[in-house]
Protein backbone atom coordinates (compact mmCIF):
# COMPACT_ATOMS: atom_id res chain seq x y z
CA UNK A 1 0.00 0.00 0.00
CA UNK A 2 1.07 2.93 -1.11
CA UNK A 3 2.12 5.78 2.14
CA UNK A 4 0.18 9.22 2.12
CA UNK A 5 2.70 11.88 2.20
CA UNK A 6 1.84 13.47 5.44
CA UNK A 7 1.96 10.27 7.02
CA UNK A 8 4.91 10.07 10.08
CA UNK A 9 7.00 6.78 9.37
CA UNK A 10 9.87 5.49 10.88
CA UNK A 11 11.77 6.75 7.36
CA UNK A 12 11.08 10.40 8.16
CA UNK A 13 11.38 10.62 11.63
CA UNK A 14 14.95 8.52 11.52
CA UNK A 15 16.19 11.88 13.18
CA UNK A 16 14.17 11.47 16.48
CA UNK A 17 15.74 7.99 17.10
CA UNK A 18 18.58 8.70 18.41
CA UNK A 19 19.20 6.25 21.75
CA UNK A 20 20.67 2.72 20.33
CA UNK A 21 17.66 -0.33 20.15
CA UNK A 22 15.19 2.74 19.94
CA UNK A 23 12.08 1.58 17.89
CA UNK A 24 9.26 3.90 16.62
CA UNK A 25 6.28 2.61 18.08
CA UNK A 26 3.94 5.46 17.88
CA UNK A 27 4.06 8.93 15.90
CA UNK A 28 0.40 10.74 15.49
CA UNK A 29 -0.69 14.39 14.60
CA UNK A 30 -3.39 15.85 16.15
CA UNK A 31 -7.43 15.11 14.98
CA UNK A 32 -8.29 17.22 11.70
CA UNK A 33 -11.12 18.36 13.72
CA UNK A 34 -8.97 20.45 15.81
CA UNK A 35 -7.29 22.47 12.62
CA UNK A 36 -11.12 22.50 11.37
CA UNK A 37 -12.43 24.91 14.38
CA UNK A 38 -9.87 27.57 14.22
CA UNK A 39 -10.10 27.62 10.56
CA UNK A 40 -13.55 28.48 10.57
CA UNK A 41 -13.61 30.49 12.93
CA UNK A 42 -10.88 32.75 10.92
CA UNK A 43 -13.45 32.90 7.92
CA UNK A 44 -16.04 33.91 10.24
CA UNK A 45 -14.47 36.61 11.70
CA UNK A 46 -12.34 37.81 8.19
CA UNK A 47 -16.59 38.39 7.00
CA UNK A 48 -17.18 39.93 10.02
CA UNK A 49 -14.73 42.30 8.88
CA UNK A 50 -15.75 42.68 5.45
CA UNK A 51 -18.71 44.10 6.33
CA UNK A 52 -17.41 46.67 8.77
CA UNK A 53 -15.27 47.30 5.87
CA UNK A 54 -17.90 47.70 2.92
CA UNK A 55 -19.72 49.71 5.82
CA UNK A 56 -17.02 52.13 6.45
CA UNK A 57 -15.84 52.62 2.65
CA UNK A 58 -19.53 52.45 1.05
CA UNK A 59 -22.00 54.42 3.36
CA UNK A 60 -19.34 56.13 5.68
CA UNK A 61 -16.83 57.55 3.63
CA UNK A 62 -16.98 56.46 -0.21
CA UNK A 63 -14.26 55.74 -1.56
CA UNK A 64 -13.54 52.55 -4.23
CA UNK A 65 -10.01 52.09 -4.23
CA UNK A 66 -9.59 52.22 -0.45
CA UNK A 67 -12.60 49.77 -0.62
CA UNK A 68 -10.81 47.34 -2.67
CA UNK A 69 -7.65 47.67 -0.81
CA UNK A 70 -8.73 46.88 2.21
CA UNK A 71 -10.93 43.83 1.16
CA UNK A 72 -7.03 42.81 -0.51
CA UNK A 73 -5.80 43.08 2.32
CA UNK A 74 -8.28 41.16 4.76
CA UNK A 75 -8.19 38.59 2.13
CA UNK A 76 -4.52 37.95 2.06
CA UNK A 77 -4.21 38.15 5.92
CA UNK A 78 -6.91 35.19 6.29
CA UNK A 79 -5.61 33.08 3.46
CA UNK A 80 -1.84 33.29 5.64
CA UNK A 81 -3.94 33.08 8.94
CA UNK A 82 -5.70 29.41 7.33
CA UNK A 83 -1.99 28.20 6.36
CA UNK A 84 -0.14 29.04 9.32
CA UNK A 85 -2.85 26.91 11.20
CA UNK A 86 -2.47 23.77 8.84
CA UNK A 87 1.76 24.16 9.50
CA UNK A 88 1.17 24.71 13.31
CA UNK A 89 -1.04 21.74 13.12
CA UNK A 90 1.57 19.60 10.53
CA UNK A 91 4.30 20.50 12.43
CA UNK A 92 2.76 19.26 16.25
CA UNK A 93 3.04 15.57 16.41
CA UNK A 94 3.63 13.19 19.40
CA UNK A 95 6.19 10.11 19.18
CA UNK A 96 6.69 7.57 21.19
CA UNK A 97 9.48 5.03 21.19
CA UNK A 98 10.72 1.87 23.30
CA UNK A 99 12.83 4.86 24.98
CA UNK A 100 10.99 7.58 25.03
CA UNK A 101 7.56 9.91 24.28
CA UNK A 102 8.69 13.13 22.61
CA UNK A 103 5.73 16.34 21.88
CA UNK A 104 7.12 18.03 18.94
CA UNK A 105 5.86 21.75 18.23
CA UNK A 106 7.35 24.10 15.97
CA UNK A 107 5.75 26.81 14.39
CA UNK A 108 7.60 29.25 12.15
CA UNK A 109 8.57 32.54 13.67
CA UNK A 110 6.93 31.98 16.86
CA UNK A 111 7.38 28.24 18.58
CA UNK A 112 10.19 25.67 18.88
CA UNK A 113 9.09 23.03 21.21
CA UNK A 114 10.75 19.64 21.76
CA UNK A 115 8.90 18.07 25.17
CA UNK A 116 10.47 14.50 25.82
CA UNK A 117 10.56 11.92 28.62
CA UNK A 118 12.99 9.29 28.84
CA UNK A 119 11.50 5.71 29.62
CA UNK A 120 14.67 4.45 32.17
CA UNK A 121 14.23 7.25 33.75
CA UNK A 122 10.78 7.55 35.24
CA UNK A 123 7.95 5.08 36.38
CA UNK A 124 4.54 4.91 34.79
CA UNK A 125 2.11 4.94 36.95
CA UNK A 126 -1.06 5.62 35.16
CA UNK A 127 -2.32 6.30 32.04
CA UNK A 128 -5.87 7.96 31.79
CA UNK A 129 -8.18 8.29 28.48
CA UNK A 130 -10.30 11.46 28.37
CA UNK A 131 -12.84 12.55 26.04
CA UNK A 132 -14.99 15.48 26.83
CA UNK A 133 -17.82 16.25 25.21
CA UNK A 134 -19.99 15.10 22.54
CA UNK A 135 -18.10 16.61 19.90
CA UNK A 136 -14.83 14.76 21.04
CA UNK A 137 -17.29 11.48 21.23
CA UNK A 138 -18.77 12.34 17.57
CA UNK A 139 -15.25 12.33 15.95
CA UNK A 140 -13.58 9.81 18.11
CA UNK A 141 -11.15 12.12 19.86
CA UNK A 142 -9.34 12.81 23.13
CA UNK A 143 -6.46 12.91 25.24
CA UNK A 144 -4.11 10.51 26.73
CA UNK A 145 -2.85 11.41 30.57
CA UNK A 146 0.35 9.52 30.89
CA UNK A 147 1.31 9.87 34.74
CA UNK A 148 4.75 9.45 35.66
CA UNK A 149 6.03 8.79 39.60
CA UNK A 150 2.73 10.22 41.05
CA UNK A 151 3.54 9.81 44.62
CA UNK A 152 6.61 11.90 44.34
CA UNK A 153 6.19 14.23 41.47
CA UNK A 154 2.78 14.41 39.69
CA UNK A 155 4.57 15.14 36.51
CA UNK A 156 1.96 14.50 33.81
CA UNK A 157 2.23 14.19 30.05
CA UNK A 158 -0.68 14.47 28.07
CA UNK A 159 -0.71 13.57 24.54
CA UNK A 160 -4.07 15.78 23.46
CA UNK A 161 -6.38 15.88 20.40
CA UNK A 162 -5.46 12.58 19.42
CA UNK A 163 -8.07 10.15 17.13
CA UNK A 164 -9.02 6.98 18.49
CA UNK A 165 -7.69 7.70 21.97
CA UNK A 166 -8.83 4.52 23.61
CA UNK A 167 -6.74 2.02 20.94
CA UNK A 168 -3.90 4.43 21.30
CA UNK A 169 -4.27 4.34 25.24
CA UNK A 170 -4.28 0.25 25.23
CA UNK A 171 -1.86 0.11 23.20
CA UNK A 172 0.58 2.74 24.90
CA UNK A 173 -0.36 1.06 28.72
CA UNK A 174 0.38 -2.53 27.17
CA UNK A 175 3.48 -1.49 25.30
CA UNK A 176 4.44 0.59 28.62
CA UNK A 177 3.71 -2.49 30.69
CA UNK A 178 6.60 -4.52 28.56
CA UNK A 179 9.48 -1.92 28.52
CA UNK A 180 9.16 0.29 31.96
CA UNK A 181 11.95 -1.19 34.85
CA UNK A 182 10.25 -3.76 36.65
CA UNK A 183 12.01 -2.39 39.88
CA UNK A 184 9.46 -0.35 42.18
CA UNK A 185 11.70 1.91 43.72
CA UNK A 186 10.59 5.12 45.85
CA UNK A 187 13.37 7.75 46.18
CA UNK A 188 13.29 9.94 49.00
CA UNK A 189 15.44 13.20 50.42
CA UNK A 190 15.63 13.56 54.46
CA UNK A 191 15.82 17.45 54.83
CA UNK A 192 18.89 17.40 57.58
CA UNK A 193 20.84 15.00 55.38
CA UNK A 194 21.52 15.84 51.74
CA UNK A 195 21.97 12.28 50.80
CA UNK A 196 19.44 10.01 49.20
CA UNK A 197 17.79 7.19 49.96
CA UNK A 198 16.13 4.45 48.51
CA UNK A 199 13.03 1.93 49.12
CA UNK A 200 13.44 -0.99 46.90
CA UNK A 201 11.24 -2.95 49.15
CA UNK A 202 7.41 -2.89 49.46
CA UNK A 203 6.81 -0.41 52.30
CA UNK A 204 3.59 -2.04 53.24
CA UNK A 205 4.28 -5.67 53.68
CA UNK A 206 1.55 -8.25 53.20
CA UNK A 207 1.24 -10.21 56.53
CA UNK A 208 -0.31 -14.02 55.95
CA UNK A 209 -4.52 -13.98 56.79
CA UNK A 210 -4.61 -10.01 57.02
CA UNK A 211 -5.92 -8.65 54.02
CA UNK B 1 -11.33 65.83 6.91
CA UNK B 2 -12.59 63.17 4.06
CA UNK B 3 -8.54 64.32 2.85
CA UNK B 4 -6.75 62.73 6.51
CA UNK B 5 -9.00 59.94 6.91
CA UNK B 6 -7.61 58.55 3.24
CA UNK B 7 -4.69 59.69 4.11
CA UNK B 8 -4.09 57.94 7.13
CA UNK B 9 -5.51 54.87 5.72
CA UNK B 10 -2.97 55.54 2.97
CA UNK B 11 -0.33 55.56 5.26
CA UNK B 12 -1.78 52.27 7.02
CA UNK B 13 -2.25 49.99 4.52
CA UNK B 14 1.29 50.72 2.95
CA UNK B 15 2.43 49.99 6.36
CA UNK B 16 0.75 46.66 6.42
CA UNK B 17 1.97 45.95 3.30
CA UNK B 18 5.45 46.90 3.62
CA UNK B 19 5.59 44.62 7.55
CA UNK B 20 3.53 42.23 5.74
CA UNK B 21 5.67 41.40 3.13
CA UNK B 22 8.37 41.23 4.81
CA UNK B 23 6.76 39.05 7.66
CA UNK B 24 6.23 36.60 4.47
CA UNK B 25 9.29 36.50 3.48
CA UNK B 26 11.00 35.77 7.14
CA UNK B 27 8.18 33.16 7.66
CA UNK B 28 9.04 31.34 3.94
CA UNK B 29 12.56 31.14 5.06
CA UNK B 30 11.68 29.66 8.86
CA UNK B 31 9.06 27.09 7.40
CA UNK B 32 11.98 25.76 4.85
CA UNK B 33 14.63 25.87 8.09
CA UNK B 34 11.67 23.41 10.09
CA UNK B 35 11.22 21.04 7.12
CA UNK B 36 14.91 20.90 6.81
CA UNK B 37 15.37 19.78 10.38
CA UNK B 38 12.46 18.06 11.31
CA UNK B 39 13.09 15.85 7.32
CA UNK B 40 9.47 16.54 6.85
CA UNK B 41 7.88 18.00 3.48
CA UNK B 42 4.38 20.18 3.89
CA UNK B 43 2.10 19.03 1.13
CA UNK B 44 2.35 20.48 -2.32
CA UNK B 45 -1.06 22.36 -2.25
CA UNK B 46 -0.10 23.87 0.82
CA UNK B 47 3.03 25.36 -0.76
CA UNK B 48 0.86 26.45 -3.85
CA UNK B 49 -1.54 28.60 -1.19
CA UNK B 50 1.88 29.64 0.12
CA UNK B 51 3.25 30.66 -3.29
CA UNK B 52 -0.55 32.34 -4.19
CA UNK B 53 -0.42 34.13 -0.94
CA UNK B 54 3.17 35.79 -1.49
CA UNK B 55 1.73 36.94 -5.41
CA UNK B 56 -1.34 38.25 -3.49
CA UNK B 57 0.60 40.32 -1.24
CA UNK B 58 2.83 41.99 -4.12
CA UNK B 59 -0.27 42.68 -6.00
CA UNK B 60 -1.69 44.60 -3.03
CA UNK B 61 1.56 46.04 -2.51
CA UNK B 62 1.97 47.31 -5.85
CA UNK B 63 -2.18 48.58 -5.59
CA UNK B 64 -1.12 50.41 -2.38
CA UNK B 65 1.67 52.01 -3.93
CA UNK B 66 -0.59 53.07 -7.33
CA UNK B 67 -2.73 54.53 -4.85
CA UNK B 68 -0.54 57.37 -3.75
CA UNK B 69 -0.07 58.05 -7.62
CA UNK B 70 -3.61 58.41 -7.89
CA UNK B 71 -3.90 60.16 -4.33
CA UNK B 72 -0.87 61.81 -3.60
CA UNK B 73 -0.29 62.86 0.15
CA UNK B 74 -1.38 66.16 1.01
Amino acid sequence: MQESKGELTTAKLATFLTLPGEQLMIAKRQHWFILAVPMIGTVFFAFFINALILLTFFIAFPSFILLIGSILLTVNIVLHCVIKEFVDWYFHFYIVTNRKILEINYSPLSKQTINDVFLDQVRCTEIDIRTKGVIQEMFDMGDIIITFDRPTHEEEFILSGLHDPKTTGTFLGDMLETIMPTTTSVWYKQRNNPSRFQFVEEIFPKIAGNL
Amino acid sequence: MNNIFFTIIHLLLSAFALLGGIYLFLYIKDLKKIEQKLNILLPSYIKTLLTANVIFFLIFTFFILSLFVIHPLE
